[in-house]
C-alpha cells in the first residue's frame, strides 16, 4: 500500500511536509493553514475537484470513549475460527448460536456474526446502509509484530493508553502533539462551502474534543438540550445586567488566558442567539430515539440537522459521545447493555434521517480508543490495539465488512501479548474514505490527513477504502 | 526600554511596576530590630516624643496611610502625616541606560542601601552597593550604576537599614540622639534596658515581598526578545489577597484585613495551616449522619461542601482537591462510590490526612482504599493463571504510573522531556512493565473479609491483601527496580510504590500538576525546577515531602514575584467549582443548621467539576490542553479551559448570579434550605460606590480590576432607579465573572 514516487508528486510531498510539520507539529497558527488552503499554493491542481453545488452532508461521530471491546461486537461464527477466538477469550466469549449471523459476500472473508443485541444494527447491514470496518487503529505505518519488537520508534506514542489513543484518533497524527483534529482540518479545508465565520460547521453535543478543532475551527458546544444564554438577556427588569455585561465584553485585555476567556464568552452569547433561532421552530414532535444518553444527542443532532439552512452550513461535523466502554473488571454485562444503548441510538436515528428524506447526506461512524486484549484479567480485558468500527448511512455501500478480519489464535502474527492485535487497516485511511465522501479533493485530502501517504497511494483511482459511494 | 510606569502612592510604601530587564525591589529590612521602648506600648519612646505621638496606639494606622504606627516607630517616619513613609516613588534610566536613577521617599537621617541580584528568592544573591543617609524628609534621589553585561534580568532593592550595628536602637533614633549607627558602642548606655531580636534577617523571598517590597521591572527582557509591558501597582494588603486567593478557597475581607494586621509572613502561614489539625470531610458526615442524615451520595457532597468551605485549614482542603485531581477517582465509573457515600469519604479523607504528608505514604493509602480498587480494578485482582488464560488486570498499575507517579516519558528535573541520544523521547516504561507492576497489584480484598472470595460491605475500611491470591513470581520495576519471588505481599506493594516516588521523574511531573492547580498554566522549567527538588529534598533529606512542595509552590518567585506575573501568558483559569466555593465564603453564607444542603447533580453541567466525578480518570480537564481559540506560538497550555464550552461559558455565569441574588446553594424546590449572604457592609457602602468597589477588588482580585470595570460598575450604580440590592448584587456578578476575577495571575 505504499505509495510509487512519480514526477507529479514531487510538489506535493513538498506541500504535505510543510502541511504536516509546520501545521500539524507546532501549529503555528491560521494563518499557516489558511495559506496552505490558499490554493494558489496547491498549483490549481485542487480547484477543477472542488465540490460544488448547494448540496449537504454531514459527518456524525459517535465516540465510543474507554475503549470498545469490539472483538465481541463483531465475532467470528465459522466453526474453526470461532474455536480460536472462543480458546483465547474464554469466559469473555459469546455462546456461537446466540450470534446473528451476518451475510457476507466477498470471498475469502471470515463468515462473522453480530453481538444478539444488535438487531437494529443487523437490520441496517441487511438493507445495506451499514458496513463494518475490521480491525482499524493507530498507526505509524504499516508494521509487523517484528517491528513492534524491534522499532519502538515506529508505533504510536503511548500505545495502549487512554489518553494518548483517544487524541490520536482525534488527531489522526500518532507520532506528535497536535492540537488539531482530522474533522476540524476537514472543516477547515471546506469552510468555504459555509457562510462565512460560521460557526456551526462543526457542533458538538459532548463536550469540547480535539477532532472537530483546528486553527480557525472551534466546535460549537450544546447540550442535550440545545444552546443556552445568559439569563434574562431580553428581560427589562435586568437590562442594567445587560447594559453592564455589554460594556465588559468590549474591554481589551493583554493577558492571553484573559483575552480567551472573554472571547469566549462572547462567542457563547452571539452563538446562542442565531442557533437558538436557527432551531426554535424545528418540531421534533413524534422523534423517538432511544438509547439513554447517546438517542438523547442523536436527537439534538437531528435538530440541528434540520434546522440547517438557518445556520448557513453545507457541510457540518457532529461530534457525540458514549462512555463506559473501559470494561476492566467485568466485561459481558455492562458491554451488552451499552450495545443495545448503541442499538437503539443508532438505528433510530437512522430511521428518523431516512424518514426526513437525509439519509444520503449524513453519515455516522464510530470510533474509539482502542480495542482490547483478547485474553481476560478475571472478568474483564485490557487495553487493545486494533478493533472494528461500524459506519452508517444511505451513501455507505453497506452490507459488508471492509478490511481485514483477523486470525483470533494466541500469539498470531498480529497479536503482540494478551491478544492485542496490530490493526491492519489504519485510522488515516478510515478517516479518508469519509474525507472523500464529504467533499474534499484528492489534492486537499493530505492537508487533513497528513499520513495517508504512508498507507495509500493518492494517485491511485480506488478511494481508500471502497465503503462510501461519492456519486 | 522607555515603558516606565509611575505609581501611585495614594497610601503606603508598596508600590509595584513594571516591565523587563531589570526588577528592581525597594525593601525595608528588619536586620534587627529594637528600639527605645522603654514603657513596652510596642513603639519608641524617642519617636513619640520628637512626633508627639504620646498616646497613640501601637496597631492603629492614625494617618490612614495603609502603615500601623508600630510600623512607623520602627522606620521613624511621621504617624500623622501620610506622605511620611518609606516607598518609590519613580525610576529611570540614564547614560544610555547605564545609570538607574531612583527618586524614593525617604526619611531623614535614616541610612539606605542599594543592593543588586539576579534572581530573586531563597537563591538570591544580594549585592550591596552605596550606603546613603538622607538628608531630608520626603523624596530622595539616588543613583546606581547598572553593569548590563553580566545579565539579561537584575533585580534591585533599596533596603532601609533600621539596626545597622545591631545595638538596640534604630538608626532614626540614633540619628535623632545624633549617635551612630554603624557603631555598636554608641547606643548611649541604654543597651540593657532593652532587648532586641537577633538576626531578625529576611529568609528569601516571603518575607520581602510580605513586608517591605516595591518591585519595578522595566525594559527589554533579553531571553525574550520583546517588549513586555506590565502594569498594575500592587502594595502588600494586595499581595495578601492575593495570596489567599492562590492558596485557599478564596479569602474575604476580613481574613485579608487580619492577615495583613497580623504581619506574619507567608512561610509562616503556611507552617500554621500544616500543623493545623485537619477538619475532616467523614467528620462531618457523621455528624449528619447522627442527626438522622440519609446515607446516600449527597452525604458525601454536603461533607465536602462544608470542610471547604468552611474549615479554618483551607491550604490542606485546597491541596486535597488538587490531589483528588491528580489521583483520581471517580463515581463515574465506580458504582461504590457514587453509591457509598462512607467510600467517596474515606478517600477523600486520605487526600486531607496526607495533604502536606509523605508521596509514597499516600500512593500506599490510595492503593489500599476500597473506592480505588473499585475504580481502577484492582479489587479482586488476581495472581496469573496462564492455564485459565488469567493475567492481572493492568489498569491500576498503569495509571500508577502514567498518571499518579511518573508520567509516560523520563522527564529532566525541569519538567523538560529527555531525550535519547537520537533526540527521540525516552518512554518511562513499557508494556513490560504494565504487566510486571500489574502483577504487584494482585491479591486485594474487601477490608472486613476472611478469603479472597468473600464479598463485604465495608467500603470505609482499607482493603486487605491475601497472599493466596498475590503474585508470588519476581517482578521488574522501572529504573532497574527489582522484586524477587516470595516476597510479602505488603512489603511487595510499597517497594514498588517507592520505586515509582523514587523515580527522578516523580518530582517534575507531580510538580507541574500541582502548579498548574494553585498558580499558573505554564509554569518556566526553572519553576518547575525548584519545585521539583523540593520534591527530591525538603531541607531534611527526605523525598516526597508534599508540605515541601506546597511551600515551594507557594513561595516562588513565579508565584509572589511581579515581572513575570504580568506577563502575557501568566497565571491560570480558577477553576469554576473554587470561584462557587469562593462565592459561599466571601459573604459568609448562613444557615440554620450551617449544613450545605446542596443539591450538586447538575455541576458537571455547570462547572465540570464535581467532587469525585470526573468523567474519566483523567481529570475533568487534561493538563497539556492547549486551547486554539486563537494563533499562539509554540505550546500554550490552560488545562482549565477544555470545561470553559459556550454552553457553561454562561452557565457558570448564571448559576453564580442566582446565587448571588438568591442566597447560596439556592434550589427552586428547597428555598428553605438556601444559606444567606451577609450583605450588611457592603450594603452601607451602597452611597460610597468607589469604596465598594475598591471593597470587592481587594477581595475578588487583589486590586487589579481595570479601571474601565470600575467604571462601568460605578456607572450602573449610578442608576437611581435600581435598588440597593440590585446595586450590590450586580456588582458583585460583575467582579466574580470578570476576566479579572477568572483568570487568576
Amino acid at each position: 500500500m505504499m505509495m510509487k514516487t512519480n514526477g507529479e508528486g514531487r510538489n506535493r510531498y513538498s506541500r504535505r511536509d510543510f502541511l504536516g510539520e509546520a501545521s500539524c507539529a507546532t501549529l503555528s497558527g491560521s494563518a499557516a493553514l489558511g495559506s496552505i488552503l490558499n490554493l494558489s499554493l496547491l498549483g490549481g491542481l485542487a480547484a477543477d475537484e472542488s465540490p460544488t453545488g448547494d448540496d449537504y452532508r454531514a459527518l456524525v461521530c459517535v465516540f465510543l470513549s474507554g475503549g470498545h471491546d469490539s472483538f465481541n461486537m463483531l465475532v467470528p461464527r465459522g466453526s474453526g475460527d470461532y474455536q480460536e477466538y472462543a480458546e483465547i477469550r474464554r469466559n469473555l466469549s459469546l455462546s456461537r448460536d446466540d450470534l446473528r449471523p451476518l451475510s457476507y459476500t466477498v470471498a475469502g472473508q471470515k463468515e462473522l456474526g453480530l453481538h444478539p443485541e444488535l438487531h437494529k444494527i443487523h437490520d441496517a447491514y441487511d438493507t445495506g446502509n451499514l458496513a463494518f470496518v475490521a480491525n482499524v487503529g493507530s498507526l505509524l505505518q504499516p508494521i509487523t509484530k517484528e517491528t513492534y519488537k524491534l522499532s519502538p520508534q515506529l508505533l504510536p506514542d503511548g500505545l495502549f493508553s487512554h489518553s494518548d489513543q483517544q487524541k490520536q484518533w482525534h488527531t489522526s497524527l500518532p507520532d506528535r502533539s497536535s492540537t488539531s483534529g482530522w474533522l476540524g482540518r476537514l472543516s477547515a479545508t471546506l469552510q468555504d462551502l459555509n457562510q462565512p465565520g460560521s460557526f456551526a460547521s462543526a457542533i458538538s453535543v459532548a463536550g469540547v474534543n480535539l477532532v472537530q478543532t483546528s486553527p480557525g475551527v472551534l466546535p460549537y458546544v450544546i447540550g442535550k438540550e440545545g444552546s443556552k444564554g445568559l439569563a434574562d438577556w431580553n428581560n427589562p427588569n435586568w437590562a442594567h445586567g445587560r447594559a453592564v455585561v455589554s460594556s465588559q465584553l468590549d474591554l481589551e485585555y493583554e493577558n492571553l488566558l484573559q483575552r480567551i476567556f472573554l472571547s469566549r464568552k462572547k462567542d457563547a452569547l452571539e452563538r446562542n442567539n442565531i442557533f437558538s433561532e436557527a432551531v426554535r421552530s424545528v418540531d421534533l414532535e413524534g422523534v423517538q430515539i432511544s438509547g439513554g444518553s447517546l438517542g438523547d444527542q442523536l436527537k439534538m443532532v437531528l435538530k440541528t440537522i434540520r434546522a440547517r439552512a438557518g445556520l448557513g452550513v453545507r457541510r457540518q461535523t457532529f461530534f457525540v459521545e458514549l462512555g463506559g466502554w473501559d470494561l476492566h473488571s467485568l466485561l459481558l454485562e455492562p458491554h451488552r447493555l451499552l450495545l443495545k444503548q448503541l442499538d437503539d441510538a443508532l438505528g433510530d436515528f437512522q430511521t428518523a434521517l431516512n424518514a426526513d428524506g437525509m439519509a444520503d447526506q449524513v453519515t455516522t461512524f464510530t470510533a474509539s480508543d482502542f480495542g482490547r486484549s483478547l485474553t481476560s484479567n478475571g472478568q474483564g480485558s485490557d487495553h487493545g490495539w486494533g478493533g472494528h468500527q461500524i459506519v452508517i448511512g444511505g451513501a455507505v455501500n453497506g452490507g459488508r465488512i471492509y478490511g481485514e478480519y483477523p486470525d483470533l489464535y494466541e500469539d498470531s502474527p498480529l497479536d503482540v501479548g494478551r491478544g492485542r492485535i496490530i490493526p491492519t487497516t489504519s485510522v488515516d485511511e478510515y478517516f479518508a474514505e469519509l474525507a472523500c465522501w464529504f467533499g474534499v479533493s484528492r489534492q486537499q485530502l493530505p492537508m487533513v490527513i497528513p499520513n495517508l501517504h504512508r498507507f495509500y497511494d493518492l494517485t491511485q483511482v480506488e478511494q481508500p477504502l471502497g465503503f462510501m459511494n461519492l456519486g | 526600554m522607555k515603558e516606565i510606569l509611575m505609581c501611585n502612592r495614594s497610601k503606603s510604601s508598596k508600590i509595584l511596576g513594571c516591565s523587563g530587564l531589570a526588577c528592581i525591589t525597594l525593601s525595608l529590612i528588619q536586620s534587627a530590630f529594637g528600639q527605645l521602648d522603654l514603657n513596652y506600648d510596642g513603639l519608641s519612646d524617642l519617636w513619640a516624643e520628637v512626633y508627639g505621638a504620646h498616646d497613640l496606639s501601637a496597631d492603629a494606622d492614625t494617618d490612614g496611610d495603609g502603615r500601623s504606627n508600630r510600623f512607623e516607630s520602627e522606620i521613624g517616619s511621621d504617624p500623622f502625616d501620610p506622605e511620611s513613609y518609606f516607598g518609590l516613588n519613580s525610576y529611570r534610566f540614564e547614560e544610555d541606560n547605564t545609570l538607574l536613577v531612583l527618586d524614593f521617599q525617604a526619611i531623614q537621617g535614616v541610612r539606605y542601601l542599594v543592593e543588586s541580584a539576579t534572581t530573586l528568592g531563597q537563591e538570591a544573591v544580594w549585592i550591596s552597593g552605596e550606603t546613603i543617609s538622607s538628608n531630608i524628609n520626603g523624596p530622595f534621589v539616588v543613583k546606581q550604576f547598572i553593569d548590563r553585561d553580566s545579565s539579561a534580568t537584575r533585580f534591585f532593592r533599596v533596603r532601609q537599614l533600621i539596626d545597622e550595628d545591631r545595638d538596640g536602637l534604630t538608626s532614626w533614633e540614633e540619628w535623632q540622639l545624633g549617635l551612630d549607627d554603624r557603631n555598636s558602642l554608641s547606643n548611649g548606655g541604654q543597651s540593657s534596658d532593652f532587648h532586641w531580636v537577633v538576626d531578625h534577617h529576611l529568609t528569601g523571598l516571603d518575607l520581602e515581598l510580605r513586608d517591605s517590597i516595591v518591585t519595578i521591572a522595566f525594559g527589554v527582557d533579553l531571553e525574550v526578545r520583546e517588549p513586555i509591558v506590565f502594569k498594575g501597582i500592587v502594595r502588600a494588603t494586595e499581595e495578601v489577597s492575593r495570596f489567599l486567593n492562590q492558596a485557599t478557597f478564596g479569602p474575604t475581607f476580613d481574613l485579608i484585613q487580619e492577615f495583613d494586621n497580623s504581619g506574619e509572613s507567608f512561610a509562616s502561614w503556611i507552617d500554621s495551616q500544616i500543623a493545623m489539625p485537619p477538619t475532616l470531610i467523614t467528620d462531618s458526615m457523621e455528624r449528619e449522619l447522627v442527626g438522622g442524615a440519609k446515607r446516600n451520595h449527597q452525604l458525601f457532597h454536603r461533607g465536602w461542601w462544608r470542610a471547604t468551605a468552611k474549615g479554618m485549614d483551607q491550604l490542606r482542603q485546597r491541596m486535597a482537591f488538587a490531589l483528588s485531581q491528580i489521583l483520581v477517582v471517580s463515581g463515574q465509573g465506580s458504582d461504590v462510590l457514587r453509591g457509598s457515600p462512607e467510600a467517596a469519604g474515606a478517600y477523600y479523607e486520605i487526600l486531607q490526612n496526607q495533604a502536606f504528608g509523605n508521596y509514597a505514604d499516600l500512593l500506599e493509602k490510595i492503593t489500599y482504599n476500597l473506592g480505588m480498587g473499585t475504580y481502577l480494578g484492582h479489587l479482586r485482582n488476581q495472581n496469573e493463571d496462564p492455564d485459565l488464560r488469567i493475567f492481572p488486570d493492568e489498569n491500576y498499575a498503569r495509571e500508577l504510573m502514567q498518571l499518579f507517579s511518573i508520567g509516560l516519558w523520563e522527564l529532566n528535573e525541569d519538567g523538560s522531556r529527555k531525550l535519547d541520544y537520537t533526540g527521540n523521547l525516552i518512554p518511562t516504561y513499557t508494556n513490560f512493565h504494565i504487566t510486571e507492576l500489574a502483577k504487584v497489584m494482585t491479591g486485594f480484598n474487601w477490608g472486613d473479609t476472611s478469603s479472597f472470595y468473600e464479598y463485604k460491605n465495608r467500603p470505609d475500611l482499607p482493603m486487605t491483601i491475601w497472599e493466596t491470591h498475590h503474585e508470588k513470581g519476581e517482578k521488574f520495576l522501572v529504573n532497574g527496580g527489582y522484586l524477587p519471588p516470595d516476597m510479602n505481599p505488603v512489603d511487595d506493594v510499597r517497594i514498588a510504590i517507592e520505586n515509582l516516588v523514587n523515580h527522578p521523574s516523580a518530582g517534575p511531573f507531580i510538580g507541574r500538576l500541582l502548579i498548574q492547580r494553585f498558580v499558573t498554566s505554564n509554569p518556566t522549567p526553572a519553576y518547575i525546577g525548584r519545585v521539583a527538588r523540593a520534591f527530591a529534598d525538603n531541607g531534611e533529606g527526605i523525598r516526597g515531602d508534599l508540605g515541601a512542595v506546597i511551600r515551594a509552590i507557594l513561595l516562588d518567585p513565579e508565584a509572589r514575584g511581579e515581572a513575570i506575573t504580568r506577563s502575557e501568558r501568566y497565571g491560570k483559569m480558577r477553576e469554576p467549582y473554587i470561584t462557587y466555593a469562593h462565592l459561599s465564603r466571601a459573604f459568609s453564607s448562613k444557615n440554620e443548621d450551617d449544613v450545605f444542603y446542596i443539591l450538586t447533580d447538575g455541576h458537571l453541567d455547570y462547572f465540570g467539576q464535581r467532587p469525585l466525578m470526573s468523567p474519566t480518570v483523567f481529570n475533568f480537564y487534561l493538563p497539556d490542553y492547549q486551547p486554539a481559540d486563537e494563533p499562539i506560538e509554540g505550546h500554550f497550555f490552560a488545562p482549565e479551559f477544555e470545561i470553559l464550552t459556550p454552553l457553561r461559558s454562561v452557565l457558570w455565569p448564571n448559576l453564580l448570579r442566582s446565587n448571588i441574588e438568591l442566597g447560596f446553594a439556592y434550589t427552586p424546590n428547597f428555598p428553605h434550605l438556601t444559606r444567606a449572604h451577609d450583605f450588611t457592609t457592603e450594603l452601607a457602602l451602597i452611597n460610597q460606590p468607589e469604596s465598594l468597589v475598591d471593597r470587592l477588588d481587594l477581595v475578588f482580585t487583589y486590586r487589579t480590576l481595570k479601571q474601565e470595570t470600575k467604571q462601568i460598575i460605578m456607572d450602573m450604580m449610578g442608576n437611581d432607579s435600581l435598588s440597593d440590592e440590585k446595586k450590590l448584587w450586580t456588582a458583585i456578578y460583575i467582579v466574580m465573572t470578570s476576566p479579572e476575577y477568572v483568570i487568576l495571575r
